[in-house]
């Protein structure tokens, strides 16, 4: 009796054992986050998938966004690269490894989709990722100095050009003895604002060739050291390693460049003065950058049916105007309708931007895409600062850029 | 005849050793070696056109020579390597003489020096960068406060390379400066008494004795400093990111950036880090060389 006992519990204990290793499905997902609560988002979403799908669990390991890159191409090397990852850019290195999604959800998949970043994540029929969101880039203004200076915010239909821009902030550092009139996140995508703004682009309309030897990407680079030598921008941030972000947050600024992704930053951070998004000042042309975040899997993962299906879950309608609603960015999807943010500020200023966004030309958004600006953002930024710090005319600046766009271009294509 | 026994105990202690130095050092070094002999990403798949490698032999050395970007990179890591091991080892050992007397406090003091290099260089660089920031940094703001002109610390190029210098020195001075006591601690007190007792000087004593016998403590105090001054690049990208422009971008970031922001750059990155390999190896070679011809 007390052997058959026994031999029936070793039995049960080996079935339970594989029958536990069988059901358990772990899929790993990559991500980096700016707000910890875009992380708490993801979990609580992962557990509700987890509870529809018995057996599945998401493991969610974060990385810093500076780091993402390296980390991925050092996991897709080893052999080990995560099921999920959130990207806000495929270089080639990785692009062979992605999964194609419209395999499990068919080619109209990215249908609901804003286009702009429907069509950056379709590569020639294959579907790279689905969105999670869309930022613009644009000028947060000090409301509250504006107010006590008197001076007028234009419309975002009527908007401004540069030279009444900067004589606006000027007067108002001037009238409130703010410190700076103007801070510019040290990035090459926020600068690239002033190119197209100047009616510059990186590529010409194939997406094949250099365009940035032109006289608008040198214009745009000589424009923006001018707006440091005359004071408007302090050097400290460019040339230095100064945080615009906490320059404009003290309410020592009167404008940021930035973007908004830092609208839900700014709604809990703020609370001494009133800010406002945009309008976005121009020289030639009214523009801000598309920026986009995207969530992909990989062809290697063990599970690719269900990382596919997780990925049209968190993207779905319900999840994506949710995700959009509690960190305040601009929904992915069309069919979404009006977010109600819950906060008159954030709501106008997300409107702002996303119609900046809406009336910026092409290359705004194309050359974003282009897989190969990630090879180029650097050299952009090493150059911008030469020209600011005069080891470089703006003409050598761009002819440096040039070469590194069409070196990269001729490595990634072939030509 | 009796056969003579070779011992095997030694051997098996020190086996865990050469295995890691083998596994860690000597094979990934010898990988370094051969991917710098191909053009190369940093993912390879023969089956994936784009993600090939192609053998191009010592092209990428070549290369190097007229790359005004490496050289300038490798140009100003020398630079600071001269500047920067010298002023430590003067700062450390003047530190050493100073807290090694027995003296109230004295715990407390060596504390305060040691302590910076506990942190890691990225809080030393974020730590740094707020003292010396152009408009929202401690120091000038002090500046301003008497009167006194903002100075762009970070700013400007040849005051960036400075304040780079002094912040590695600061980081680094108490670890070194407790291998100097550990090192003056061996010195036996006879023979300073000896010396006093013939009527030698404090400097007298110094140079006699404290200098010749502690060689093997600043050799190896030499040896780890000029490593570490190669080696400089976390506390260098959070405090100055290797600007303004590139006036502080030193060799470890230049092979990082080549390696990671370029395309297919991985094999090229390499032949930077065997040039930098063999300069440290010729100069740790030469150091002990040095060490081992002054003491016969």
């Amino acid at each position: 009796m007390k052997r058959r006992f026994l031999l029936a519990s070793i039995f049960l204990l080996v079935v339970g054992i594989f029958a536990f290793g069988q059901a358990q499905k772990e899929l790993t997902a990559l991500w980096f986050y700016d707000d910890p609560s875009e992380l708490e988002f993801l979990n609580k979403k992962a557990a509700e998938y987890s509870t529809s799908h018995p057996g599945v669990t998401i493991k969610v390991n974060t990385v810093a966004y500076n780091d993402l890159f390296t980390r991925l191409t050092q996991l897709v090397a080893g052999n080990n690269p995560p099921d999920i990852v959130k990207l806000t850019d495929i270089r080639p290195e990785i692009e062979p490894f992605i999964l194609d999604l419209s395999k499990y959800h068919g080619k109209d998949f990215l249908k609901p989709f804003i286009p702009g970043v429907a069509a950056a994540l379709n590569r020639e029929g294959r579907i790279l990722g689905a969105p999670l969101d869309v930022t613009a880039n644009g000028i947060i203004l000090n409301k509250t100095l504006f107010d006590k200076a008197g001076v007028a915010i234009p419309s975002k239909e009527k908007a401004w050009t540069y030279n009444e821009f900067l004589q606006a902030i000027s007067d108002v550092k001037k009238k409130t003895g703010a410190l700076y009139a103007l801070v510019w996140d040290v990035t090459p995508h926020r600068w690239s604002t002033y190119l197209f703004e100047n009616g510059g682009s990186f590529y010409d309309s194939t997406g094949r060739k250099s365009n940035f030897n032109s006289p608008a990407a040198i214009q745009a680079l000589r424009g923006f050291a001018d707006m440091f030598d005359k004071g408007y921008i302090p050097k400290s941030i460019w040339i230095g390693s100064e945080n615009p972000r906490d320059m404009f947050f003290s309410g020592q600024a009167v404008a940021w460049m930035s973007g908004s992704w830092q609208v839900k930053a700014m709604l809990d951070n703020i609370k001494n003065f009133e800010w406002t998004a945009g309008p976005n000042p121009y020289v030639t042309t009214r523009s801000s950058v598309l920026g986009y975040k995207f969530v992909s899997a990989f062809s290697t993962s063990k599970y690719p049916d269900i990382a596919a299906d997780f990925i049209k879950f968190f993207t779905s309608k319900e999840n994506n105007s949710d995700y959009a609603k509690s960190l305040m960015t601009i929904a992915s999807r069309t069919d979404t309708g009006t977010i109600n943010y819950g906060n008159a500020q954030a709501s106008s200023a997300l409107n702002n931007l996303a119609y900046e966004l809406a009336i910026s030309p092409l290359p705004a958004s194309t050359d974003i895409a282009n897989p190969v600006m990630g090879y180029v953002w650097n050299t952009v930024k090493e150059n911008v600062i030469a020209v600011l710090t005069k080891t470089k005319t703006a003409e050598q600046a761009a002819a440096a850029i040039n070469a590194q766009i069409e070196d990269s271009l001729r490595i990634v294509y072939g030509k | 005849m009796s056969k003579r026994k070779i011992p095997i105990a030694p051997y098996i202690f020190i086996a865990p050793a050469i295995l890691i130095f083998l596994l860690f050092i000597v094979v990934p070094a010898m990988e370094g070696f051969l991917q710098s002999l191909f053009t190369r990403g940093i993912i390879v798949r023969q089956d994936i056109p784009a993600l090939r490698s192609r053998f191009v032999g010592l092209f990428n050395y070549q290369k190097l020579v007229s790359d005004p970007r490496f050289l300038t990179a490798f140009g100003k890591t020398i630079l600071f390597t001269l500047i920067t091991v010298p002023s430590i080892m003067v700062v450390s050992l003047s530190l050493a003489l100073l807290l090694q007397e027995k003296i109230h406090g004295v715990g407390i003091a060596r504390a305060m020096v040691y302590w910076p290099s506990m942190i890691s260089p990225i809080i030393i660089g974020i730590a740094w960068r707020w003292i010396l920031g152009y408009d929202t940094g401690i120091l000038n703001y002090f500046l301003t406060l008497f009167h006194i002109d903002k100075q762009p610390w970070l700013i400007d190029n040849a005051r960036a390379f400075i304040s780079v210098i002094v912040v590695s020195i600061w980081a680094q001075t108490g670890f070194f400066m407790v291998i100097f006591i550990g090192g003056l601690n061996t010195i036996p007190d006879s023979y300073y008494e000896a010396a006093r007792i013939d009527g030698a000087n404090k400097w007298q004593q110094f140079s006699g004795i404290t200098l010749p016998l502690l060689r093997p403590t600043t050799l190896l105090v030499l040896v780890l400093s000029t490593i570490n001054a190669f080696k400089v690049y976390q506390l260098v990208t959070v405090l100055t990111s290797g600007g303004p422009g590139r006036a502080t971008a030193f060799l470890v970031q230049n092979i990082y950036e080549e390696a990671f922001s370029k395309p297919l750059s991985v094999g090229y990155a390499a032949a930077q880090s065997v040039v930098f390999f063999f300069v440290m190896l010729l100069l740790s070679i030469a150091q002990f060389k040095l060490s081992k011809e002054e003491s016969v």
